[in-house]
């Protein structure tokens, strides 16, 4: 031993312990619920369907789909992510293991860093592969002159996996805070759930947009279906922004996490 | 034993993670009447081919149900059941209670039961809290009716908390084990009213114990006892099962 390890091989050991079951899992999971909720809606009563375009006010089955395909792209990523930073960081805590790791000669932006960064990657990763199977299975659907794309389809995916990305990192100055894995969750889930209700809204009290139309595409997820251009080329650039975003944030927790590890 | 179940089930009750179980459904009972203030037209139509009638209680009962309970049900079970026994390990003091004359089996059962006990209290506390709330906001409430189509769904929560803690103690991995519960649940809550929409499929669905949970909505303006008890019964056969399989799960774990 003539040198101490650089950052970097920290930095590749954390990569190699990060999770990598519970991501391709999901991935696969992901692909076969949006090959399963196809299989089953296009067997639905036209009436049932028809309901479904007035409610998101969308026409054609493949729009139909697609809604609900993307709630795939925004469930795999989000919550994969979330199981592997309560891994990382809360259940370590609760386990005792954060502050051994923390007496190390490490910074705790460092630890934190070198140990969320291959979990949101596995996250996008799943997310990624959740929106190709989109954009590929809603394929035999498309009508000539559908309002959607394969092109928007996988547009639209990714678009809701930068955004579970964002929530999840936005999350983190929380989590190294928490040092219970399961209240962790618990707000977790409220901060996906919490998104999808002007959505829900629209379906019940279509009133509440009426002269919104900036504000109805700008809060609901339909809008990623209406807007099927420009998701196409929206969900890859926003993927791209979300990272400097995520730094950030993982930047604040670190910053949060030194200052609260003095105990 | 009846005293250590008593005395962990109000230990459980009052950590924070349930406190806050209870804030969301506090926002459920207070926010479902301002969504359900002015339902469009096509709802309307749809809730009455699905349901035979679509009076303002039936799609209150829909929205309720499909919007508000089924969501909660498909987070709260897993939040509160999917790490007993494994946080135990998790942190060490799983020897200690090795080390007491209690088998795992049995440790198991009682933190299970006192999962389900609390999801049990939230769910019937919001009830309870909506039955005052929804009698004063909802047109055409039906206090009666709204209990007892409730009824056959408190138990497919229990159920659900008890099929979490199942999960928990065969997968062994608190992560794994709380995405796999939150995956399963979620695409069984998803499907439970497919034979309402697609009613070929109605008898099918009847495997879905989520569906059992839902199937008042079918039968909303003459419900009896016929109509409840089945659904009630196989979900409390279903759960003891689930507990009973964790229970073995979880024998031969290592502390």
């Amino acid at each position: 031993m003539t040198e101490t390890a650089s950052l970097r091989d920290y930095f590749l050991l954390e990569a190699r312990h990060a999770p990598r079951r519970a991501p391709i899992a999901a991935a696969i999971l992901g692909g076969l619920c949006v090959l399963g909720t196809h299989a089953i809606l296009v067997r639905f009563p036209p009436r049932a369907l028809h309901f479904l375009e007035r409610a998101f006010d969308i026409q054609g089955i493949a729009s139909v789909l697609l809604i609900n395909d993307l709630m795939a792209a925004y469930f795999a990523p989000f919550f994969v992510g979330l199981a592997g930073l309560l891994g990382a960081i809360v259940t370590a805590r609760e386990e005792g293991q954060l502050e051994v790791l923390l007496a190390k000669p490490l910074h705790a932006r460092v630890l934190l860093a070198a140990r969320v960064w291959p979990i949101l990657g596995a996250a996008a990763a799943t997310g990624a592969a959740v929106a190709i199977a989109t954009g590929l299975s809603i394929l035999p659907y498309l009508a000539p002159g559908d309002m959607v794309s394969a092109a928007g389809a996988l547009g639209g995916g990714l678009f809701l996996t930068a955004f579970a990305l964002l929530l999840l990192a936005m999350l983190l100055p929380l989590l190294v805070r928490m040092r219970d894995a399961f209240h962790a969750l618990l707000v977790g889930s409220l901060v996906w759930l919490g998104p999808l209700m002007p959505s829900a809204v629209m379906i019940y009290r279509p009133d509440v947009y009426e002269g919104r139309v900036i504000l109805r595409s700008a809060i609901t997820m339909p809008s990623l279906v209406w807007h099927d251009a420009a998701a196409a080329w929206l969900g890859p650039l926003v993927l791209v922004l979300v990272a400097p975003l995520c730094a950030l944030f993982v930047r604040i927790a670190g910053r949060v996490l030194e200052r609260a590890d003095a105990r | 034993m009846i005293r250590l179940q008593w005395l962990d089930y109000l230990a459980t009750l009052r950590e924070r993670k349930t406190w806050l179980c209870g804030a969301m459904l506090l926002y459920a009972v207070l926010s479902i009447p301002v969504i359900l203030a002015r339902p469009p037209a096509h709802v309307q139509e749809a809730i009455s081919t699905w349901f035979g009638h679509g009076g303002p209680f039936v799609i209150f009962m829909y929205v309720w149900i499909d919007l508000a309970m089924n969501k909660i049900i498909a987070f709260l079970p897993v939040v509160l059941a999917s790490g007993v026994v494994l946080r135990e390990r998790d942190v060490g003091v799983l020897s200690i209670l090795a080390a007491k004359p209690l088998s795992m089996s049995r440790y198991f059962a009682l933190r299970a039961v006192s999962a389900c006990a609390v999801m049990a209290t939230l769910h019937v506390g919001a009830q309870l809290l909506g039955l005052v709330y929804f009698s004063a906001r909802v047109p055409g409430f039906e206090p009666l009716t709204f209990l007892a189509a409730m009824t056959p769904h408190l138990f497919a929560a229990i159920f659900a908390t008890g099929f979490s803690a199942a999960i928990a103690a065969w997968v062994k991995h608190r992560g794994a084990s709380a995405l796999l519960g939150l995956a399963v649940l979620g695409l069984l809550l998803g499907l439970s009213l497919v034979g309402f929409y697609q009613p070929a499929w109605r008898t099918l669905t009847l495997v879905n114990p989520m569906s059992l949970g839902a199937l008042a909505l079918g039968n909303l303006d003459h419900l009896g006892a016929a109509d409840l008890a089945p659904p009630t019964i196989a979900l409390s056969l279903l759960s003891i099962t689930a507990i009973a399989m964790g229970a073995a799960g979880v024998r031969r774990m290592e502390a």
